[in-house]
C-alpha cells in the first residue's frame, strides 16, 4: 500500500495541509517524521513542507542541513527514492545539494503572499508526468526568499530541469515583469528537479488550493502517487 | 584553546537586498554613499591542543555550512589567543 512521510523541522507549519491533501483527498496513508530520526523507512514519497525551519536562521533551509534526518533523506533520495520540497522544503533541498541552486530574498524586497501563474516546462518528471507541458497552473505563493539564483541555468534547461516558471495567465513568460515573477528568479524559475527527476522543489504552494472554491485539479495531480 | 573568525560576504555579483535597502534609507541624508553591501561575523571557540585540527575544524564546518559559495565568499581567521599573548608579553600595548 502507498504511503508518504511528511518531515518536520523546528519551525515547520504546512505538515498539517500536506497531511490534509493525502488523508482526506487522495486517501493515502501519511504519517510525520520528526527531524531528529535517522532513517526515513519504507514509503514511496518524502515531503518537506514549508514552514520557517530553525527561523531561517544563517541562511534559509541552512540548518536543516545537520538535522539527523537529512542522511536518511539523501540517501533515499540517491537510491531513486521521491523526494517534494515546498517553499521551505524547496530552500532545504537546494542547501542541502539535492537540488542546484539557492532562493535569496525577493528582489522587491518584500514578502509575497498571493496567487501567481506557472507554466510547466517539463512533464518529464514523475511528480509532473500528470501534467502537459506548457500548461498553466493558478497557485499561491507566501515566501520572503523566493528568488531563485544558479550559476548554470542554461545546462539546467538543457536538462530538462527547469519543471515550472512563473508566467502570465496566458503562459507568457516574461523575466523582467513582477506581475508574473514577482520574486525576480533567474529565468522566472519557480521550481526545479534533480537530473533524474526524482526530486522536486517548488516555491509555490500547490497543497493550498484544495479547498472548496479554492481549487486547482492540476495542483492535486501533483500530489497523486 | 583556538578562536576562529569567519566573515562571510555575499558576492559582488549578487544582489544584496539589505545592503540596498540601507544605502537607499542613508542617502536620504548622506547623497555620497554609494554600493552599501551587508555580511556577517561569525566567531567560535575551537577546544583543542593541535593547531592543524583547529584550522581543519574551522575550514570543514565553514565549507559545510557557514558558507554557501554559489553565493557568498569569505574569509577565515583561527589562532591561539594564550600564545599570541605569551609572545607579546604582558606589557605589549594593545
Amino acid at each position: 500500500m502507498a504511503s508518504v512521510k511528511v518531515v518536520v523541522f523546528p519551525g515547520t507549519n504546512c505538515d498539517q495541509d500536506i497531511v490534509n491533501v493525502y488523508q482526506y483527498k487522495l486517501g493515502i496513508s501519511v504519517e510525520r517524521v520528526w527531524h531528529r530520526e535517522t532513517e526515513i523507512g519504507h514509503c514511496d514519497l518524502v515531503v518537506l513542507p514549508g514552514g520557517f525551519s530553525y527561523g531561517d536562521y544563517l541562511r534559509c533551509g541552512a540548518l536543516a542541513k545537520i538535522s539527523p534526518i537529512m542522511k536518511g533523506i539523501k540517501s533515499f533520495a540517491e537510491k531513486g527514492g521521491k523526494v517534494l520540497g515546498i517553499c521551505n522544503g524547496f530552500q532545504i533541498l537546494c542547501e542541502v545539494g539535492l537540488l542546484p541552486g539557492v532562493l535569496l530574498p525577493n528582489i522587491g524586497r518584500k514578502f509575497l503572499s498571493r496567487d501567481v501563474f506557472i507554466r510547466v516546462e517539463s512533464s518529464n518528471t514523475y511528480f509532473t508526468n500528470g501534467l502537459k507541458e506548457g500548461e498553466v497552473i493558478k497557485v499561491p505563493i507566501a515566501h520572503f526568499e523566493g528568488n531563485y539564483f544558479t550559476d548554470n541555468l542554461e545546462s539546467l534547461k538543457e536538462r530538462e530541469q527547469i519543471v515550472f516558471t512563473y508566467c502570465t495567465s496566458d503562459g507568457e513568460v516574461n523575466v523582467d515583469d513582477r506581475l508574473f515573477n514577482p520574486n525576480g528568479s533567474l529565468g522566472a524559475v519557480a521550481g526545479v528537479c534533480n537530473a533524474e527527476g526524482n526530486v522536486l522543489g517548488m516555491m509555490p504552494h500547490p497543497e493550498r488550493p484544495l479547498e472548496g472554491l479554492y481549487w486547482s485539479n492540476s495542483a492535486l495531480k501533483l500530489f497523486a502517487l | 584553546m583556538f578562536k576562529a573568525k569567519v566573515v562571510v560576504k555575499l558576492r559582488e555579483d549578487v544582489l544584496d537586498v539589505q545592503g540596498k535597502a540601507i544605502e537607499e534609507a542613508l542617502q536620504a541624508s548622506y547623497k555620497e554613499v554609494k554600493d552599501v553591501r551587508v555580511g556577517k561575523v561569525i566567531t567560535f571557540n575551537i577546544n583543542t591542543k593541535s593547531d592543524l585540527k583547529a584550522l581543519k575544524i574551522s575550514q570543514q564546518i565553514t565549507e559545510e555550512l557557514l558558507v554557501n559559495p554559489l553565493i557568498e565568499d569569505y574569509t577565515l581567521d583561527v589562532w591561539d589567543e594564550k600564545k599570541m599573548r605569551e609572545e607579546l608579553g604582558e606589557d605589549y600595548d594593545l
